[in-house]
């Protein structure tokens, strides 16, 4: 793999989700409520009556509260809150997509996981010897999990699916066999 | 069921094929045309379950022969099919006397 940083940056755009538009949200309203603030302390300072309320009265009013201010402050509390929780958790979660990284000599190679799904679910059933709608997989991050429905009559030896599994999945990268989980349904259909 | 690693693609038997293979092979044990047998087939634990409702040919003792067809029965498709028979039941209907197989 090169790592030259563009291509370092191109990977990491590709597997994370980008954060600019909750970024761009954010400021925007920061520049609004400051641009406000200024343009009314500016009003009041020339002795002309405020855009909305001046910041004065507001901080009076605020400080001391009849009960219908109480009830507003309370809202836009409330949405402050859930405002701030969005934001924090977009910050801090790792903003994964359903991607993965491959080594590659040759660039950046970013696998979807629903083709490492049906990778999986592709080499169990040749393993098992089952119809292609007899299995089915799932993968999430490094963990692949794999359902079988059986052939009736036909048992279907877990192990080895499982090894199938690993081997194909190890061919894309390594990192990709080593959590497999076979699951064979008891009841199996006739054809 | 496939052909290992070595051959590519695979064979599939149908249900129906199944059925009418697993019908053939009651007839015989039970001695009675194939149009008047019937046949379910099941899943009992990922094995195969038939279920064959039909008349057996008239005889001594019945019902050890019909043991013994169950058995039979079980091995032979088993081995037609190559698949595990986990189960066979049997229920008679009638009987099937000599002139009435000849007239069929």
């Amino acid at each position: 793999m090169s790592n030259g940083s563009v291509e370092r940056r191109l990977r990491r755009r590709s597997v994370h989700r980008s954060r600019s538009t909750a970024v761009a949200v954010a400021l925007v309203v920061l520049a609004l409520v400051a641009a406000w603030v200024g343009t009314e302390s500016v009003l009041r300072a020339l002795g002309r009556p405020p855009l909305l309320a001046d910041p004065q009265s507001a901080v009076d009013t605020a400080l001391r509260p009849d009960a219908a201010f109480v009830t507003l402050a309370e809202v836009v509390a409330g949405a402050l809150v859930v405002l701030g929780i969005v934001l924090v958790v977009l910050a801090v979660t790792p903003g994964r997509r359903h991607r993965s990284v491959v080594e590659h000599d040759r660039g950046g190679v970013v696998v979807d996981t629903r083709i490492l799904a049906s990778t999986a679910a592709n080499a169990a059933g040749s393993a098992a010897g089952v119809p292609e709608g007899n299995a089915s997989a799932s993968a999430r991050g490094r963990r692949t999990e794999v359902r079988i429905v059986p052939v009736t009559g036909i048992p279907v030896d877990e192990a080895a699916v499982r090894d199938a599994v690993r081997e194909r999945l190890g061919a894309l990268d390594e990192r990709f066999g080593r959590r497999v989980r076979v699951h064979v349904e008891e009841k199996g259909t006739l054809a | 069921m496939t052909g290992g690693p070595d051959v590519p693609g695979r064979v599939e038997i149908t249900a129906r094929a199944l059925t009418s293979l697993a019908r053939a092979v009651a007839a015989e044990g039970l001695g009675a045309p194939a149009g008047r047998v019937r046949v379910g087939l099941g899943d009992a634990a990922g094995a195969l379950a038939l279920d064959i409702t039909g008349p057996i040919a008239a005889g001594d003792d019945i019902v050890a022969r019909s043991a013994r067809i169950a058995d039979e029965v079980k091995t032979r498709v088993s081995d037609l099919t190559g698949r595990r028979v986990g189960s066979a039941h049997i229920e008679l209907t009638g009987l099937v006397r000599e002139r009435d197989t000849r007239i069929h």
